[in-house]
């Protein structure tokens, strides 16, 4: 869907740039919006998106999650003159985002994250992590390692010294 | 890696979570984002590695910029005479997962707890979730009669946990008000650990029910005189004195003023009068306390407090504290009998407590912290041998 209608606003807006994902889909996309990519937005300065950018290690699936995510953001998203669709309130923003994160499971988030951090969009890795650290709410060390899967590597005496140490952060 | 759990993840699952938890960068963030301190220790048993970003002091003081220490709740000290003083604990609404921690604040006022006879312990400082109660000043030569000291306990930066704590005793000498500190290291109970500064002439007499005092950047700042605020330098051991703003003044036996810390080594005077509260603010980065105080915000308490406001209270004859809240951007107000606890930045206010008509004479709040940082043993590098 964020792949649409792309020639029309060519012209009114800026530039677009075309992401493609690792399994060959393509997404067009204003600068303005590919810039909350840290990445992206030094590419862009380097001149080099001529030819479409390639993100060898982002699947069409998460890119997909990403680029709704930068339109969301992006505050000119419909700066091109449309009555139709004024840009986002503060409001709209904070619901889509606790939508988005709220949905988000294993894989899927974990895959976000590193999509997030391999093109450096800060404000999608805060939240991205964020929901991990939610996740981890109010669980045992137990049931972390099982979330996980992680292996416990301390001795059975270490691990009843880091909890003698701070037996007020254990309810038993 | 995968070898356990009741659903263990499907393959391209487990690959995308382990390359995220490998990341010590990414692996910080999100240990960064964990609400409570006890998640922290918790996450920190899951292994080795996560206990290693966890105990960094690097990261540990990114994670208290971002949590402040969280207020547990508070000791108030109700007595009918001072001998018989029997504090007591006042939990806050907290998450079930500081249960565990509620509990120890309890557990710590348990009669003998403190090892001192029979009495009950007077508690004379709370601070980082511990409690100083029933320790007293060492004999010595004094160069007047005591009438009253301060206590506070001092903790130095994250990583380091020493119990020392700095005490300021004021005396009468014929007709001179004077100020003596006397800095304490707790563990170490020979003389050569106590550290005192020279006696400094105050001008004025020093509320001894007002215990107000702060610790910023090394300063140790007390209230208790009618216009000037006692300081006191740590390192160098050196007393001095700066006036309070214009047209504040401390009142007799009303915690009508307290001092919150701003940013690194600012102070900020919080000042109720009448039903507003007065913020201001002193950048002091001199232990001599150059700079002015400036006006920057003002809390008019009868819209915050909406439907808590009683008709009494424009008489201007309630009885009015504020106590602080560690460094946090909060208080404690007292009005007559209620006490409330106010978020200063987003004005909002509850009622917390309201105390027995016979114990309102005499009144002292604590409040108590979730304690920090948590204490990270030190592990052996290969700690598969010698166990």
């Amino acid at each position: 869907m964020a792949a649409a209608a792309a020639e029309a606003t060519t012209d009114g807006g800026g530039k677009m740039i075309i992401l493609i994902s690792a399994d060959g889909k393509r997404f067009e996309v204003t600068e303005a919006v590919a810039s909350q990519s840290q990445l992206i937005s030094n590419m862009i300065e380097d001149d080099c998106t001529e030819n479409g950018v390639r993100l060898p290690n982002v699947d069409g699936d998460i890119l997909t999650m990403v680029v709704d995510y930068c339109n969301m953001h992006a505050g000119d998203a419909a700066a091109a003159g449309d009555t139709m669709k004024a840009s986002s309130t503060e409001e709209e923003l904070k619901k889509f985002d606790a939508e988005l994160v709220q949905a988000l499971e294993n894989p899927v988030l974990f895959k976000l994250i590193l999509a997030a951090n391999f093109l450096n969009i800060k404000s999608l890795l805060d939240m991205t992590c964020q929901r991990v650290a939610d996740m981890m709410s109010g669980k045992t060390p137990e049931q972390m390692r099982e979330t996980f899967s992680i292996e416990n590597d301390f001795t059975p005496e270490e691990e009843a010294a880091i909890r003698q140490e701070n037996a007020w952060a254990f309810d038993d | 890696m995968e070898d356990k759990g009741t659903q263990p993840p499907e393959p391209a699952a487990a690959a995308a979570i382990s390359s995220v938890l490998a990341n010590d960068d990414l692996l910080r963030e999100i240990l960064l984002r964990l609400g409570l301190p006890t998640t922290l220790v918790r996450a920190a048993l899951v292994s080795t590695r996560w206990l290693r970003l966890a105990s960094d002091p690097a990261f540990l003081r990114r994670f208290r910029a971002r949590h402040p220490p969280r207020l547990l709740g508070f000791y108030h000290t109700a007595r009918a005479r001072f001998q018989d003083e029997v504090p007591a604990f006042v939990p806050l609404p907290q998450p079930p997962e500081l249960a565990a921690a509620l509990r120890g604040a309890r557990l710590r006022l348990a009669p003998g707890s403190s090892g001192s006879g029979p009495d009950a312990p007077v508690i004379l400082s709370c601070r980082n979730g511990r409690v100083l109660a029933a320790e007293f000043p060492p004999d010595g030569p004094r160069p007047g009669q005591i009438l009253h000291a301060s206590c506070m306990l001092l903790f130095p930066d994250v990583g380091s946990d020493d119990p020392s704590y700095t005490f300021v005793e004021f005396l009468r000498k014929d007709q001179e008000m004077l100020a003596k500190a006397v800095s304490v290291r707790a563990e170490i109970s020979d003389l050569n650990s106590v550290r005192e500064s020279a006696t400094i002439e105050i001008q004025e007499s020093w509320e001894r029910s007002i215990r107000r005092d702060v610790l910023v950047h090394g300063n140790l700042y007390l209230l208790g005189g009618k216009g000037h605020v006692l300081g006191l330098n740590l390192a160098s051991m050196r007393l001095f004195l700066f006036r309070l703003p214009d047209g504040v003044q401390q009142l007799h036996r009303m915690g009508n003023i307290e001092l919150l810390r701003a940013g690194d080594s600012g102070l900020y005077l919080i000042h109720l009068k009448g039903f507003q509260i007065h913020v201001w603010f002193r950048a002091s980065d001199s232990d001599i306390g150059g700079g002015n105080w400036e006006l920057v915000d003002n809390i008019c308490l009868r819209e915050s407090f909406g439907q808590f406001a009683e008709p009494n209270w424009e008489s201007g004859d309630a009885l009015v504290a504020l106590h602080r809240v560690e460094d946090n951007a909060e208080v404690f107000l007292r009005v007559d009998r209620v006490i409330f606890h106010i978020h200063i930045m987003n004005r909002t206010v509850n009622k917390v407590f309201e105390m027995s008509p016979e114990a309102y004479r005499y009144f002292d709040i604590f409040p108590f912290m979730m304690l920090w940082p948590p204490t990270f043993p030190q592990l052996r590098n290969d700690h598969d041998q010698d166990q």
